[in-house]
């Protein structure tokens, strides 16, 4: 087939997460239209996820080979490398157009995958600054607050249940050494293959901090690093309220319709998203809360953990966080 | 290792202190040895690669202005060493360089792949993991580097601008060009022919 070349190569920005906001929003909306260029989008999405990706150790020679190299000086003939250019202002990019994870239900237990674009995973506190475009509404916009009584601060230990490790007491070592305990999930976005949304994994590729894994499952709250099938430390990860608010940020405020499961068969469906928080449960105390999202043009629909789907129309940004969270939760009886 | 223990010992090394550059190899060579691995694709060239990388960082570690992350530095001497390797490879075996042409010699469209593209089950995606690493192997150097450091070693457009001296808009269109060309070599390996399972979809 004969596709517009410059929606090919938006699909590679966008994949990356190097594309603009309103790139990102042009080639969905052109993806709805052109059943071609859906699939190809999936296409390179599925190729990209399969790149190879487990790191093999260096051998053992190689270190005493260059300090040796090194101690008989006979590094010094070399032929001078091309001029570094001078480096500029680092900058770890964030995803233009980010969305978030994804998760399940606990009785499905399916995962989905994560691309590997761009900044699946950040070290809030250090790696992760946002584009220009994003700071800039970020100022105009400053994100609200959630001071809703379910949502746990993330940087408090003592709201989580106690029989899940918080994210300051995660256990991991990090291979970096310098990155910081706490782990948030910027939010990348993904048309979703409607085949992807049954039975396979969706794995986080490694970046960074998680290299020494060779994916990540997310799901009810926590990320497990699995190495070749075995599965290594499980952490209760959270959302950052950062992240959150570009969740709830993207929701809108809108109308909650009735639940039409038609809407299920449109293509390409938009976006998993993944939500964990602590949801009050009646006398109970508290409980993970997983909420996937899917999103099909103006409409979001939403599960949480295993309450029946909630259509939700949406419109307009930016929403505030309790009303929804509220009409949310009401809807399916919390 | 954070950022200014490694500035400290970047300093040091640039003193001359082969103790602290010992640390900053320790410290990269996994990642500076499996970008070499995956560049030249065999065990003893990439060794011989990376060492020749460390060399080049030790001998050339005062021009590393600390403004880059010093691995994204250590990428660039990498790729480059891999590149100029893989170019005399190409020339001997060719009498040519091969080097991955930005031009749109390739015509405006796109073979789409078909929906073994799209894996369903498991071992369809190894399958096609599979194929794609095998793949990879074909792809003209340039492409490779910059598809490699883009998916496996996550840099940022930018990163991959230092990295591979190029401007950001090239590294948009290579990019592109890299994944339509791996997308051709994928579409013709005859060893990867699954059947495209039906698009269903169940009840999430």
């Amino acid at each position: 087939m004969a596709c517009h070349t410059e929606e090919l190569e938006l699909m590679s920005a966008v994949l990356d997460g190097e594309a603009t906001k309103d790139e990102t929003a042009a080639l969905y909306a052109h993806l709805e239209t052109c059943e071609d260029c859906a699939r190809a989008f999936r296409a390179l999405k599925s190729i990209s996820d399969a790149m190879p990706e487990n790191l093999v150790p260096a051998p053992e020679a190689l270190l005493p080979g260059v300090m040796s190299a090194i101690a008989a000086n006979g590094a010094q003939s070399e032929k001078a490398p091309t001029p570094i250019r001078k480096p500029r202002v680092w900058g770890y990019v964030a995803a233009a157009a980010c969305l978030a994870l994804t998760v399940f239900s606990a009785s499905h237990f399916g995962f989905f995958d994560f691309l590997n674009y761009g900044n699946d995973v950040v070290y809030s506190t250090q790696l992760y600054s946002t584009s220009a475009a994003e700071a800039e509404s970020a100022a105009e916009a400053p994100l609200p607050t959630y001071d809703v009584t379910p949502a746990p601060s993330v940087s408090s230990d003592a709201q989580y249940p106690s029989s899940t490790p918080s994210v300051q007491q995660e256990p991991q070592a990090s291979p970096e050494g310098d990155a910081k305990d706490e782990v948030s999930f910027s939010v990348s976005t993904e048309i979703l293959n409607n085949k992807y949304v049954s039975n396979s994994a969706f794995m986080l590729s490694e970046t960074d901090r998680l290299k020494a894994a060779a994916s990540v499952a997310f799901y009810d709250g926590e990320y497990i690093f699995d190495r070749e099938g075995e599965r290594v430390a499980p952490v209760l990860e959270n959302l950052s309220e950062a992240d959150r608010s570009r969740l709830f940020e993207f929701l809108e405020s809108g109308t909650i319709l009735e639940y039409d499961e038609s809407i299920m068969e449109e293509l390409p469906v938009y976006c998993s998203f993944l939500f964990t928080g602590v949801a009050k449960t009646q006398g109970e105390g508290t409980e993970d809360l997983a909420v996937t999202v899917w999103m099909y043009g103006s409409h979001v629909l939403f599960r949480l953990s295993s309450q029946p789907p909630i259509l939700y129309e949406t419109d307009a940004f930016p929403i505030d966080f309790e009303d929804f969270a509220e009409s949310l939760l009401g809807a399916v009886g919390l | 290792m954070t950022r200014e223990d490694e500035k400290r010992l970047v300093e040091k090394a640039s003193g001359g202190d082969a103790a602290a550059f010992e640390t900053l190899v320790a410290e990269n060579q996994t990642r500076v040895y499996n970008l070499a691995l995956r560049l030249v694709g065999n065990e003893q060239d990439a060794l011989d690669m990376s060492q020749e990388a460390f060399i080049k960082a030790f001998t050339y570690i005062g021009s590393f202005r600390g403004e880059s992350r010093f691995s994204v530095w250590l990428y660039r001497l990498t790729t480059n060493v891999c590149l100029d390797f893989l170019r005399s490879q190409s020339r001997r075996a060719h009498g040519s360089l091969t080097q991955a042409g930005d031009e749109d010699e390739e015509g405006r469209e796109l073979e789409i792949p078909d929906e073994r593209f799209t894996p369903q089950s498991m071992a369809e995606r190894r399958e096609l993991r599979e194929a794609v690493r095998r793949n990879l192997e074909k792809l003209p150097p340039d492409y490779k580097a910059i598809l490699i450091l883009r998916e496996i070693e996550a840099l940022s457009y930018e990163e991959l601008a230092e990295t591979l001296d190029l401007q950001q808009g090239t590294v948009k269109s290579r990019l592109f060009r890299a994944r339509k060309k791996l997308c051709q070599v994928l579409l013709s390996d005859r060893n990867f022919s699954y059947e495209p399972s039906s698009n269903t979809r169940e009840e999430v």
